[in-house]
């Protein structure tokens, strides 16, 4: 091509004895919208990191404009407008908005950050595109959804011209997903050449101009959007089809969890706001709302990490006040946390020390961790939950985004917990993995666990949800039952708009 | 000043995994590269370098009398770093080891100077306790700001060492002052049950020694084999990570504070308990903050602080060797220290990342 401003050629990367990229070439026009498709370790994060200088490759090069980009540094791809949205968020928790998006941009040799100059350009481009977050927040109290928008404003920050989101919409609801869309549609026609990387056909298919299929480190297919369908793609990903399952109709047991009145407040702003929760053994619950309303506060609350203000919480029908992590986990609750590269998962330890984490004093005997039982219950998650690229002993950081979250989902899920809290447990998994994750959450239902599930995501609440309530600036709505319920009631309740005629009796 | 941007200043880029012989071959260098530098001082302010690498680096490990003594400064710097180690390994600073130190000496004193008269094989090993109990409440005062305020303990620690030494100046110079010391600020010399027993006839190694060994052993199981080491070092890693598995961070802090204080504290109790036998201010030569460098040339792991250790111990005698025999002023030896540790800290900077220059390469089209 050459009118090409990006081109990559017979890239490859080799990770030990795992191939990740197989001489992959691609190129990206001036104003072209690229999606990236694949399994989950199919080598995108891989290639984009060759790209961005994060990697050398072992083979081939990048060219930009027809020059060649220096392997393995970071900076000149920056400076030649390449700009990178991590899959893991790269940012401080620490420091405020602005300063994340100001970190790297300036001169060590000036004395004073020209910080007046720096808001003003970040919040034209905040207007411009349509992403609004408060420039003074500090990092670490923004929602995952929130901090993703700072990493898309830090790379318009930086002047890319070349844009790179790996798995955008991962962290995003739909709806933010489509507005996010219509932005990058726009920087494309202003000039701006983005790639995308996501599992999700759907937005694949409405959102790129050109589709690239990635297969076990090799492209595998290339094709105008216009020229497939979502079949089609499927099965190119993945090799074979495959349909998402949906919940059979059941009969609900006991009551497992009640929440009565329950307030929680964060450093004292209320993010919790009296709410009211019931959930029944061999049911899921859907709990489902626009990220930063209170969800993760929800779930920290259910996991044991934060204390409550003032309301009841009732566990198999014994009032427990508050829950700790230690007493929710004898309890039987399995917790999956929606931040899995932080709180889920430690990159530096290896794979069985993340998959005993919860569960150490099982594994430990007179004060020691049993080693080789760690292992072994290691080796039967990556066995039972299919992950791949890594033994026990591998260090955790190496596996794919994909494949960390398949660990963390097997830690809970091989044990039966009686209680499942599952936050976002299908972000960012492939077609593939996303059916296999639902799938393991029903069939925890039917084994008569009360299944949580804090979700972003309409499409998966309705398949696996038998009754849904929405979260909205700190408070719940009453239960819908799901199959009552349309996309635009819960858009409704979404938005905060619900009155008591919804709610279903919980006598049954 | 704006003028200058930073296109030509290398930036430090994360390797995408650092090798273990780069790991194994930090430490070598990095001695290389403080003792060339070192050389070169010694040139400058006169010394024969011959004369004084011989005297430091060798000469201590040439006669068993010699050699003794370093197994006897060897005990302190193990003892503190194993326990700062720990700690550090958590990402809980103490840097103030100088300080539980002296209060572990202060606590330990007390028996002999207000029971000068009191016998019995209870005495020694009592002030052992005595002095892990002074060490560890000196550090608690740390801890206790730093999970209530969260105060920097760096700086709390730090500076609580200088109150220390204080301390110390008063108890010599008033209430625990020798009556019959000439005016010295000393105590009086410890009775023979609050010694601790000779190991090695003719040396004065003492059984403090075993001891430590004993706990580096303990070290070792608890960081790479326990559920505690494990709870630390996550918290350690990844604090959030550890917040949701339920490991509780101010536990973690108490109780990296509490035993690298104890070590610490017990190091000083050995100490006057040991080839010292009374209270004195200059009971610590620095061993407090010689236990830091030791800690991370030891790389954090028990097994390479005792080696880093005995190098430490015998760089202490070397140092005095090259006092006496080729004339080096003391503060050398300090500073050989000092470039030592900064040698390893850049050596294991460049195992974990590396340099990125800026050429200009590549320049975007207007
Ligand atoms: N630094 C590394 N060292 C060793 N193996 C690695 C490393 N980085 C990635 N891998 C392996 O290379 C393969 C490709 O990983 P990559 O992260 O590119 O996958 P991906 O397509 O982005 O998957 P996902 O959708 O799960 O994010 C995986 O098998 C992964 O385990
Ligand atoms: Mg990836």
């Amino acid at each position: 091509m050459t009118n090409a401003v990006l081109d990559i050629s017979g890239v490859s990367k080799r990770f030990g004895d795992n191939l990740a990229n197989d001489n992959i070439s691609l190129s990206l026009g001036r104003g072209e919208i690229v999606a990236l498709l694949g399994e989950n370790g199919a080598g995108k994060t891989t290639l984009m990191s060759i790209l961005f200088g994060h990697y050398v490759p072992d083979s081939g090069k990048v060219l930009i404009d027809g020059q060649e980009l220096p392997p393995g540094k970071p900076r000149s791809a920056i400076r030649a407008g390449i700009g990178m949205v991590h899959q893991h968020f790269s940012l401080a928790a620490n420091l405020t908005v602005l300063e994340n998006v100001m970190a790297g941009t300036e001169s060590l040799w000036r004395l004073r950050s020209d910080t007046d100059a720096a808001r003003q350009k970040l919040e034209d481009i905040s207007t411009r595109f349509g992403l609004i977050v408060d420039p003074d927040a500090r990092l670490g109290d923004l929602s995952v959804g929130e901090q993703q928008r700072v990493e898309i404003l830090k790379a318009l920050y930086n002047d890319a011209r070349i844009l790179v989101l790996d798995e955008p919409t991962a962290v995003l609801t739909n709806l933010e997903a489509e507005r996010l869309f219509r932005t990058l549609k726009d920087m494309a026609r202003e000039g701006l050449s983005l790639i995308f990387i996501s599992h999700k056909l759907d937005e694949v298919m409405a959102a790129a101009d050109r589709i690239i299929v990635l297969r076990g480190g090799r492209k595998v297919a290339e094709r105008p959007a216009k020229e497939t369908n979502k079949a089609e793609l499927a099965e190119l990903m993945i090799g074979r089809k495959v349909a998402r399952p949906v919940r059979e109709p059941s009969t609900p047991g006991e009551v497992a969890l009640k929440v009565t009145g329950v307030s929680v407040s964060i450093d004292g702003v209320e993010r919790l706001k009296s709410i009211d929760l019931s959930l029944r053994a061999g049911e899921i619950l859907g709990i489902i709302g626009v990220s930063g309303n209170g969800q993760a506060t929800l779930a920290h609350l259910l996991s044991g990490t934060v204390r409550r203000d003032k309301g009841d919480i009732v566990l198999f029908g014994e009032p427990v006040g508050d829950l700790s992590v230690e007493g929710a986990v004898q309890a039987g609750i399995g917790r999956i946390p929606e931040d899995r590269n932080n709180e889920g998962a430690i990159g530096e330890m290896a794979i069985w020390e993340n998959a005993v984490l919860e569960r150490l004093p099982r594994f430990s005997r007179h004060g020691l961790v049993d080693r080789s039982a760690g292992q072994a219950f290691a080796r039967k998650i990556i066995d039972a939950f299919d992950v791949r690229g890594g033994r026990p002993a591998t260090r955790t950081r190496l596996l794919s985004g994909g494949n960390m979250q398949k660990l963390i989902l097997g830690r809970n899920l091989i044990d039966r917990p009686r209680i499942l809290l599952a936050a976002q447990p299908a972000r960012g998994l492939d077609e593939g993995a996303v059916a296999a994750v639902h799938e393991r959450l029903l069939q925890a239902r039917r084994d008569g666990t009360a299944v949580l599930l804090v979700s972003e995501d309409l499409e998966e609440v309705m398949a696996l949800a038998d009754r849904i309530q929405a979260i909205v600036n700190g408070r719940l709505s009453p239960a819908v039952a799901a199959d009552k319920v349309n996309a635009t009631k819960l858009g409704l309740m979404m938005a905060g708009e619900w009155n008591e005629e919804h709610e279903i009796s919980h006598a049954l | 000043m704006s003028a200058f941007s930073a296109p030509f200043l290398p930036t430090l880029v994360r390797r995408e995994r650092a090798s273990l012989a780069a790991t194994l071959l930090a430490p070598p260098v990095a001695l290389a590269v403080a003792t060339v530098l070192n050389l070169g001082l010694y040139l400058l302010i006169g010394r024969d370098p011959v004369a004084v690498v011989y005297a430091m680096l060798f000469e201590p490990f040439l006669s068993w009398a010699s050699f003794s003594e370093v197994l006897l400064k060897t005990g302190p710097l193990l003892l503190i770093a194993q326990g700062l180690a720990i700690g550090f390994r958590a990402k809980v600073f103490n840097i103030g080891a100088e300080g539980q130190f002296i209060l572990g000496a202060i606590f330990a004193s007390a028996i002999p100077i207000w029971f000068p008269q009191a016998t019995g094989q209870w005495i020694w090993p009592m002030m052992l306790l005595l002095g892990v109990l002074g060490g560890a409440l000196w550090a608690s005062i740390t801890a206790f700001w730093r999970v209530r305020l969260n105060a920097n303990e760096i700086l709390v620690s730090l500076m609580l060492s200088l109150v220390a030494a204080q301390l110390l100046n008063y108890l010599l110079l008033g209430p625990w002052k020798d009556p019959n010391g000439f005016n010295f600020p000393q105590s009086v010399m410890f009775q023979y049950d609050a010694m601790v027993p000779v190991l090695i006839a003719g040396t004065r190694v003492n059984v403090s020694l075993l001891l430590t060994l004993a706990l580096s052993i303990a070290a070792w199981l608890v960081m790479q084999k326990s559920f505690l080491g494990y709870k630390l070092q996550v918290g350690g890693l990844a604090p959030r990570a550890a917040g949701y598995a339920g490991f509780n961070e101010g536990w973690a802090i108490w109780l990296s504070l509490l035993i690298g204080g104890g070590a610490a504290g017990l190091a000083g109790a050995a100490e006057v308990a040991g080839p010292i036998g009374q209270l004195q201010r200059s009971i610590s030569t620095g061993y407090g903050y010689a236990a830091i460098i030791v800690a991370y040339l030891g790389g954090l792991h028990p097994i390479g602080i005792i080696a880093s250790a005995l190098f430490m111990a015998a760089l202490y005698i070397g140092g005095d060797n090259a006092m006496v025999s080729a004339n080096l002023p003391i503060a050398a030896v300090r500073v050989f220290q000092g470039s030592l540790l900064l040698a390893y800290l850049i050596a294991i900077a460049f195992v974990r990342y590396r340099l990125e220059w800026h050429r200009p390469i590549y320049r975007s089209k207007p």
